[in-house]
């Protein structure tokens, strides 16, 4: 059984949560951390539960401001991870949402668009 | 008055003009940890939403100055010069410039110098598909990271970086950056 996950966002780290209910995994806001890798471990832990129990039409959202170079690797860790479930068969999209001014947070989805499978749907607000 | 505070005086006035020549719009010198930098990133993003910046800008603002700084950060454990690092946000015509200062171990100047100099004529494609290459090479070390955050802001400001090495001492070179966010880009 997959867990919920609530992290709260702080100034340098995103707040990332997962609904059972409606069935949305959401990271918004900052992305700066020194060390993203022991930061974002705990949801590497939760896709890998994920990966061994997986949900049907899961959403993945992104509704990030900034992130530094090293988050972006970490990002992709995630994105990558989503990419081998549905590879395996599991139905799943991924929602990218930038402010419509920021053509840097549209260029960097549009790059991680390219690197997966699963349907990725890029939204400006 | 007394001639020290005299003096005293003339120094504020010099640096006031300077400041105005080059249309500072935050300086800050001394050591730069992660909180640090929020604190900039609060005061920069103040500043921006008086005068009422667009995001986009902005945006890239940000991420230039997280590059510059993180960078410095990585370059600050066990630095005896750490506490002269500088970070500086001026005015240009149509967009923004972006200094930044601070020491380096000698030891590791050359590598450094040679990783910048091979950017310098890279092309935005180039240093995009370098970025990728990077991105999905699977490696993460802390080494690869700071020169990646070198590559991300010159992708992100049109390859505009200006940089120079200045001997200070037995040990270390003080690094000088500069870069330009226009908002034509």
């Amino acid at each position: 059984m997959v867990k919920e996950l609530n992290i709260v966002g702080t100034e340098d780290t995103p707040g990332i949560t997962f609904n059972s209910q409606t069935n949305v995994f959401e990271l918004s806001g900052r992305s700066l951390p020194e060390d993203v890798v022991s930061f974002y471990k705990p949801v590497i832990e939760w896709l890998d539960e994920l990966e061994k129990s997986p949900i049907e039409n899961l959403e993945f959202s992104f509704k990030l401001d900034y992130f530094n170079t090293a988050s972006s690797k970490l990002i992709l860790d995630i994105l990558l991870k989503v990419n081998d479930i549905f590879s395996d068969g599991t139905p799943m999209k991924i929602k990218w949402h930038f402010l419509a001014m920021d053509k840097d947070l549209e260029e960097a989805g549009e790059e991680f668009s390219e690197l997966v499978e699963v349907p990725f749907e890029l939204v400006a607000y | 008055m007394t001639e020290s505070t005299d003096k005293n005086l003339q120094f504020l006035s010099r640096f006031r003009a300077s400041m105005f020549e080059n249309q500072i719009m935050l300086s800050y010198k001394g050591e730069i940890s992660q909180n640090i930098m929020l604190g900039l990133l609060e005061l920069t993003e103040r500043k921006l939403d008086s005068s009422n910046e667009d995001q986009g800008i902005k945006s890239k603002i940000f991420n230039v100055m997280v590059g510059c700084l993180q960078n410095i950060t990585y370059h600050s454990e066990d630095n005896k010069h750490a506490k002269s690092s500088m970070f500086l946000i001026g005015r240009i015509e149509d967009g923004y410039a972006i200094y930044s200062g601070n020491a380096i171990n000698n030891d590791k100047v050359s590598d450094f110098k040679e990783k910048l100099m091979s950017m310098t004529d890279m092309s935005g494609t180039e240093l995009s598909l370098f970025y990728k290459t990077w991105l999905t090479s699977g490696e993460m070390s802390d080494k690869n990271g700071i020169h990646l955050g070198l590559i991300d802001i010159a992708r992100r400001t049109g390859n505009t970086l200006d940089f120079d090495f200045e001997n200070i001492d037995a040990d270390y070179s003080y690094f000088s950056l500069r870069t330009e966010i226009k908002s034509t880009l």
